[in-house]
């Protein structure tokens, strides 16, 4: 993967500061809202304001007014999609547009990895940073999925097949005690000893977001900064940061008290 | 045919017969796979589908895919132009133009991702037929710009459409898919002699533009930026390409 460098000085828009809702219409087309609060961001009036949905190829755009007047189209229904299992969303705010073959439109703010609220309970996601999905090709339960190119979050696979509720299974106390703990590791070591992500404060970069999570954890500190040798071929730091992976990963156990959990379900089996 | 999804025996059957293929006992594929009760299913819609025909490029397979698939984008069925079983059932029916024996009769299927699509996650684009079929919908009002990821062969996609099609955001954009075609291939449509080469290192190559694109993502709007105005932008290492564009 080639690292990308973000100096645009573009924004990053809160995710608290974007609600998005959707509700199924007569016809069972998913029709997306939007609420947001644009108020504490240095952002000219002018800009526009855009809603994206998007899954592989599929991609659609909502125009929703400008920072100053925000403006709701009367068709937000995702047509393209079918189901809207696996579509994710982002807004952006762009330069508006200028003459013909003038200057490309810059973003001027982002917010990414939205997850929208269903008020249908039945599609209702979890809120967690790990996107959950069935897979239909697995022969296991479960696997953990990176994007290859490094642009997208990790995604959690649970075979469609075998598990009929994957938020349950997720939530299970089996799962939290056997796998969590596991997976936090994966995606720490990938973010860190293999992406050698370094932004740890600011942007909407998944790995940025993971960091902060485990930042926040009891105990846990601010993680060591990847260092890389002259020729950018190896890592300099590699102990100190999976030291940082392993107190991360503590600090977990202790929030989710998985020891207590384990104790709960597990009974050993009867001597012969 | 009328279209049927390939049940859980019968994605089984197919992993073990690609499997198969790479040892020195390989099995024929056996089409009562597609037709067997056991093994497929039948669809609440009847889809017919052409066994005869040849597609020799990406775009036609996506062309006549989009149009006989019109179905399944309905609201009623749309559950199933994301069932793995109907690609899996479509790969099997077309299984010698995906995966052409050479001239010692041998085949070479690679991994099953490109048969039995991963409908979830960032390889969807490998399979051999949903790939072509989500990109031409996708340009569906002017697929000739699409060219770029949908000109070569069903068997054989190459890196140029690893570079598009695997990046959300290049290949949903207009602009980069119209300029990607007008670097890579000729006005015949045909991908230019030269673009095969994927190492990263050298200049001018599918590798290098996905990632100058995807920096350009971090500033300037992919969706509302023109062909034009994106190829101003490119380094120079693309004059090669752009001198023939």
């Amino acid at each position: 993967m080639i690292r990308r460098w973000n100096y645009t000085g573009r924004a990053r828009i809160r995710r608290e500061h974007v609600r998005l809702t959707l509700e199924n219409d007569d016809d069972g087309i998913a029709v997306l809202s939007a609420e947001m609060d644009l108020r504490t961001y240095d952002l000219p009036g002018s800009a526009l304001v855009v809603v994206e949905a998007y899954r592989h190829a599929s991609f659609m755009r909502f125009e929703w007014g400008t920072v100053a007047q925000l403006v709701a189209r009367p068709n937000r229904r995702l047509t393209e999609f079918g189901s809207t299992e696996g579509v994710q969303y982002r807004v952006r705010i762009v330069e508006s547009p200028r003459r013909e073959d003038a200057r490309a439109a810059r973003i001027l703010a982002v917010a990414e990895h939205l997850r929208p609220r269903h008020l249908d309970e039945t599609q209702r996601r979890s809120q967690s940073l790990l996107a959950i999905e069935f897979a239909d090709s697995l022969e296991e339960v479960w696997k953990l999925q990176f994007d290859p190119n490094g642009d997208d979050e990790p995604l959690l696979l649970v075979n469609r097949h075998l598990v009929a509720d994957k938020g349950a299974l997720a939530r299970s106390d089996q799962f939290v005690t056997l796998a969590l703990p596991q997976i936090l590791r994966s995606i720490l070591s990938r973010i860190l000893l293999e992406d050698h992500h370094s932004e740890f404060d600011y942007g909407t970069d998944w790995r940025t977001l993971w960091l902060r999570l485990a930042c926040a954890l009891p105990g846990v500190a601010d993680p060591p900064r990847p260092r890389l040798s002259p020729d950018g071929q190896s890592m300099e730091n590699p102990d100190e940061i999976e030291s940082w992976i392993d107190s991360a990963v503590s600090g977990f156990a202790r929030k989710f008290q998985i020891s207590q959990r384990f104790r709960g379900w597990w009974t050993e089996p009867e001597a012969a | 045919m009328i279209l049927r999804r390939l049940t859980e025996d019968g994605l089984s059957q197919m992993r073990s017969f690609l499997d198969s293929l790479a040892t020195s006992n390989p099995e024929d594929d056996d089409r009562e796979i597609l037709t067997d009760s056991a093994t497929s299913a039948p669809l609440p819609v009847a889809i017919t589908i052409d066994e005869a025909q040849s597609f020799p490029r990406r775009y036609e397979a996506g062309k006549y895919l989009f149009e006989q698939l019109a179905p399944l984008r309905s609201a009623r069925y749309q559950c199933l132009e994301r069932d793995s079983g109907v690609w899996a059932w479509l790969a099997l029916l077309w299984f010698d133009q995906l995966c052409p024996a050479d001239r010692h009769g041998r085949r070479k299927p690679g991994e099953h991702a490109r048969f039995i699509p991963e409908m979830v996650g960032f390889r969807y684009y490998r399979h051999l037929l949903l790939g072509p079929y989500v990109i031409y919908a996708a340009h569906r009002d002017a697929p000739e710009r699409a060219l770029c990821v949908l000109t070569q062969k069903l068997h054989s996609p190459g890196d140029l459409v690893g570079q598009i099609a695997s990046r959300q955001m290049l290949v949903t954009s207009r602009a980069v898919v119209e300029l990607a075609t007008s670097l890579f291939c000729d006005k015949d449509g045909r991908q230019r002699s030269g673009v095969q080469d994927s190492r990263r290192e050298t200049p001018g190559t599918p590798r290098r533009l996905a990632d100058v694109l995807m920096q350009f993502d971090l500033t300037y709007d992919l969706h509302s930026i023109s062909s034009n105005q994106l190829s101003s932008l490119l380094p120079a290492e693309f004059g090669r390409w752009r001198h023939h564009a």
